[in-house]
């Protein structure tokens, strides 16, 4: 593998760990706060959405690198049955609230 | 505080003796839960969040050395996504002692297939063209093999992970390996990276749901991760036969507890 094939890779990684961690991070602050305070789910619930966009995240980083057609079109068929089924989820839980 | 402290060292074993198996830690991760006293459906909520975490720390290893075939990985998501979904959409309905029995029958259907093991196919050199699959494994450029396969066994594995909270990778390896005749590093790198999707989308199915404790998945988080990479650590300094043999036993004994606590409870 060359390096220039390696750089996309190396993008979609730090991206992918980026929104992972950020997500992961704001559900045991949110949790924490649960535990010791009377704090509502507000800071969970985003933690929680946040930690879900990671996949939605890798295809998008995926299409703004990827140069190779076949995997662009793959990852925008990926990316929009991800959409799919999160803006299913978000109607279900935005409706319920 | 009880919940919270054991959830959070439970996963860290959990985490410890997936990494070191080379699975998710999802089968054993379920029964942790039910243990700890969360319900069957909500055990499975929480694990698929941390099959997601567990994916992202492998996967970015696995796209870095290039062992990943991301093109291949694309391919399978889409199949892994709508067998996830459709599993998650159903598992609430199912009885507690129903999740458990078919649970355990999982467990033990992946002990005899460890057990029983088998050589991997020989993966075959591209010849003609490039093709949109190929990939590079240990050096040696590779072409997968009737990806006709694919879309019913992805369907299967990802309908597996949505109804039980495993990743599936112990049904997607095998396949990657033995049918399309990936390297056996190139198929757990590339079952590693379309776990995450798989993760995700029946994830926000059980959200949907209610059956997403969040506050175990933070707790759960933090000992399975760290975990995670300890155990992945201590399994590059295991002999590979030593490692299906207990895996297999642990998986086993893992099966026989589910089955006691599921007729405990119908």
């Amino acid at each position: 593998m060359t390096a220039a094939d390696k750089a996309p890779a190396r993008d979609i990684t730090r991206i992918v760990l980026v929104v992972a961690v950020c997500g992961g991070l704001l559900l045991v602050v949110g949790a924490a706060l649960r535990l010791v305070g009377d704090a509502d789910r507000g800071l969970l619930s985003l933690g929680a959405a946040v930690f879900l966009a990671t996949p939605l995240a890798r295809n998008a980083a995926v299409l703004a690198r990827e140069r190779r057609r076949p995997l662009l079109l793959l990852a925008l068929v990926g990316a929009a049955a991800l959409l799919a089924v999160y803006g299913w989820a978000a109607w279900r839980l935005l409706g319920a609230a | 505080m009880e919940h919270a402290a054991v959830t959070a060292l439970g996963s860290l074993v959990v985490g410890v003796v997936g990494g070191t198996f080379g699975v998710g830690g999802g089968i054993f991760l379920v029964p942790l839960l039910v243990w700890t006293g969360l319900r069957p459906v909500e055990a499975v909520g929480v694990s698929l969040f941390c099959v997601l975490g567990t994916s992202v720390g492998a996967s970015s290893v696995a796209l870095k050395n290039g062992e990943a075939n991301l093109g291949l990985s694309l391919l399978l998501e889409p199949f892994l996504l709508v067998g996830a979904v459709g599993a998650g959409v159903l598992a609430p309905h199912l009885g507690d002692a129903a999740l458990l029995y078919a649970f355990a029958a999982l467990l033990l259907l992946i002990a005899a297939t460890t057990a029983l093991g088998g050589r991997a196919a020989a993966p075959v050199a591209p010849s003609g063209g490039p093709g949109v699959f190929d990939g590079v494994s240990g050096g040696d450029a590779y072409r997968p093999q009737r990806l006709a396969a694919v879309p019913p066994t992805m369907l299967a594995a990802g309908a597996a992970a949505g109804l039980f909270g495993i990743g599936g990778g112990a049904v997607v390896v095998p396949l990657l390996a033995q049918v399309v005749r990936l390297p056996m590093r190139a198929a757990t790198a590339t079952s590693t990276v379309s776990l995450m999707v798989t993760a995700g989308a029946a994830g926000a199915v059980h959200l949907v749901h209610g059956t997403v404790p969040l506050g175990s998945v933070a707790w759960a988080l933090l000992g399975v991760i760290p975990g995670g990479l300890v155990g992945a650590r201590l399994q590059s300094r295991l002999s590979h036969r030593v490692l299906r043999v207990v895996f297999a036993l642990l998986a086993l004994v893992v099966a026989i507890s589910v089955a006691l606590r599921a007729r405990g409870m119908s």
